[in-house]
């Protein structure tokens, strides 16, 4: 494959600066007073980072906070420069940023007006945003609104009006940064269909995300960076369970991030349950259960409705309905325990995890599944790759595994 | 992955430091958005007021009527002919300070532009200038041919000069304002220094007073502030439909190319730093 995109051995180094006010007031006090000067301290966003991209490729950039993914699309888009290194493009190509939605858009202006000018500031001729208009306003869905100022929007409709021009951009490389963290289920389709639809064209994409189900619905590889460095650099599925791998030793060492809070914790969780069912053509009314596999970490769920049977990690999602070689082990009677209350309609059996011989199991219907003899599919390559591993050790999370 | 395979050559993605003609290339290439950044700031203007563009010509218009008052029947020191000299130097510096304060922040005020985009950097101050220079042309376009007609001078061939030395401020205001926005993104005083500045530069140029009268050592003096070979050359065009002295030309044509030059090379110099320091 043709490289695209040439990262050779990049830093990046940004000043910070402290107290930062040059005035002279200031500069007078920092005289005497030592906490009062202003600091410079350097701070390497980028160091050593190598990796080549080709064309069609879909990257999809992880890393914490603060981790410098948006430095590298920035050095790749062109706004900052290296402080050393190479950052190298192939010559002629358009590379589109989506790094903020709607940067450049006029309140006081009419939809119209501003779709011209976002699509100048990417740096369209007159002719080409006449030939892309149409397409925006059809992609947007606001051709009643086209002519009314930017102000009377909402924020959902100035949302789509500014994707709708990203999407019509066309560029050979898409640098995405975060764009999904906004923007209703609609929309955030919208965005996936149009992401997909241009990989279908042989385009390239490189997409910052903290979400591993888009990263994985998106993505044929991944790049993890932590601390400004290339930790890996390779498939998928592996490097996402190298990043799970990574928060969960960090959270527990002493952090140099903040702690997500509880409440943030809960409400993913609720949005990733939620994702889960979308994803699976399920209602919000279906049935969760919930199961705790070793230590109370570790969280697995079950989804259940007549005929199917979910079991999933917060990442996973495996339907043991129509994947044939199920090994079936005897019901096992010690599956008890389960509060009545959790027994919905829908569901038709008890199920449960056990891990007694640090194997996972399930039971469905009165009958015991193991899992390592599951055959799963993962979605982002297309086809069947994976044997799972049904094992899980005390504490231990499973890798993710997807069913097409 | 080698370079063999390549279909392309591999090219700095911030496009190296490219030279004076290819930056200058790059703008033509953009200069749709300079278009669009025109009108949308004239259009934002005016947006809502029911005179809109009228107002633009309200402005001048009161300021002839008060000066002729003023100047005439009041402090009785001027001639009525004076507010027509007066009024082409009060437009073409509006024009000129208002274009330098506008471009020096361009830079400054879109930073949530510069940290997203990569786009050529000096679309911003050269929009802010023609925003500027748009309502200067419409304000001149109305007021020639209205004051030629109250004041009865006969329009002569030299007023086909006029366009010229509009050209030649032109290229002069756009070098101060890249200038201006390359050195406030480093030095934000910059900003409140250009207040004083044009305060002073203002009353060095002949537009109170009549540049034929300024005691002979004086006038070489004033000459040589930024405005006074310009405003000068209107005056002379138009009102007293001559063709201006060769020292204005020097001074004009010098001050045009060496600002558009030296403000243009500055601020391509600079441009990959801006983005750091806002």
């Amino acid at each position: 494959m043709a490289p695209l995109i040439d990262l050779r051995n990049v830093a990046k180094r940004y000043w910070l600066r402290k107290n930062r006010s040059g005035d002279l007031k200031s500069r007078a006090l920092a005289l005497f007073h030592k906490d009062k000067r202003e600091i410079h301290e350097e701070l390497w966003a980028l160091r050593g980072v190598s990796f080549t991209v080709g064309r069609g490729e879909s990257v999809g950039i992880i890393g914490r906070n603060g981790s410098g993914k948006s430095t590298l699309l920035k050095l790749i888009a062109g706004i900052h420069r290296p402080t050393s290194g190479e950052v190298l493009v192939s010559r002629g190509i358009q590379i589109g940023t989506l790094i903020e939605l709607g940067i450049g858009f006029h309140l006081e202006l009419s939809g119209r007006e501003n779709v011209r000018l976002n699509a100048a500031i990417h740096g369209l001729s007159a002719a080409e945003i006449d030939q892309i208009y149409p397409g925006v306003v059809e992609y947007s869905g606001l051709r009643d609104f086209m002519d009314v100022q930017l102000k009377n929007y909402s924020s959902g409709m100035h949302m789509r009006l500014a994707f709708a021009v990203a999407a019509n951009l066309r560029p050979d490389v898409m640098l995405l940064d975060e764009i999904f963290a906004v923007g209703d289920e609609e929309f955030q389709k919208q965005c996936r269909r149009t992401m997909e639809q241009f990989l279908s064209e042989g385009k390239t994409i490189l997409f910052v995300s903290h979400s591993s189900y888009t990263v994985r619905e998106v993505c044929q590889r991944v790049c993890m960076l932590e601390h400004g460095q290339l930790l890996y650099d390779g498939p998928v599925e592996e490097g996402l369970a190298a990043y799970r791998q990574l928060q969960l030793t960090s959270s527990t060492s002493s952090g140099f991030e903040m702690p997500a809070t509880a409440a943030d914790q809960e409400e993913e969780a609720a949005l990733r349950r939620l994702d889960f069912l979308r994803t699976h053509g399920l209602a919000s009314h279906h049935y969760v259960l919930e199961l705790r596999c070793g230590q109370p970490t570790n969280t697995l769920r079950t989804f259940v409705e007549p005929g199917r049977l979910f079991v999933c990690t917060p990442h996973t999602a495996i339907d043991l309905h129509g994947l044939p070689p199920i090994n079936v082990a005897t019901a096992d009677a010690a599956f008890t325990g389960v509060p009545p209350e959790l027994m919905g309609p829908n569901i038709v059996s008890i199920v449960r995890a056990l891990a007694p011989d640090g194997r996972f199991y399930a039971g469905y219907d009165g009958r015991r599944i193991r899992f390592e003899q599951l055959e799963v599919m993962s979605r982002s390559a297309g086809g069947r790759v994976d044997r799972i591993d049904g094992s899980i050790a005390d504490g231990q999370q499973m890798a993710v595994f997807t069913r097409v | 992955m080698s370079l063999a395979h390549s279909d392309a050559p591999l090219v700095d993605a911030a496009g190296g430091h490219p030279g004076p003609i290819a930056s200058f290339a790059a703008l033509l290439r953009y200069r749709e958005l300079i278009r669009n950044l025109v009108s949308k700031d004239l259009k934002l203007k005016y947006r809502g007021s029911v005179f809109g563009f009228l107002w633009s010509l309200l402005n001048p218009l009161v300021m002839m009527l008060v000066y002729t008052v003023v100047f005439k029947y009041i402090m009785t020191i001027r001639g009525s002919d004076f507010v027509f000299q007066l009024l082409l130097g009060i437009l073409s510096w509006t024009f000129f300070a208002s274009s330098s304060s506008m471009g020096a922040g361009s830079i400054v005020d879109n930073g949530g532009l510069l940290k997203t985009v990569h786009f050529p950097r000096a679309v911003l101050p050269i929009s802010s200038v023609l925003f500027n220079f748009a309502q200067f042309l419409l304000t001149i376009l109305v007021f020639l041919p209205l004051m030629l007609t109250i004041y009865q001078i006969a329009p002569t061939p030299t007023l086909l000069l006029f366009p010229v030395f509009i050209a030649l401020q032109l290229m002069m205001t756009m070098g101060v304002a890249m200038a201006l926005a390359a050195g406030v993104t480093f030095f934000r005083d910059i900003r409140h220094l250009l207040e004083i500045a044009l305060m002073v530069l203002f009353w060095t140029t002949p537009i109170i007073y009549d540049y034929q009268t300024i005691p002979e050592q004086w006038r070489q003096r004033v000459l040589f502030s930024p405005m006074t070979p310009f405003v000068v050359a209107y005056q002379q065009i138009c009102y007293h439909g001559r063709v201006p002295d060769l020292s204005v030309w020097i001074v004009a044509v010098t001050y045009a190319v060496v600002a558009l030059a030296g403000g243009f090379v500055l601020f391509t110099r600079l441009q990959h730093e801006f983005v750091e320091q806002i």
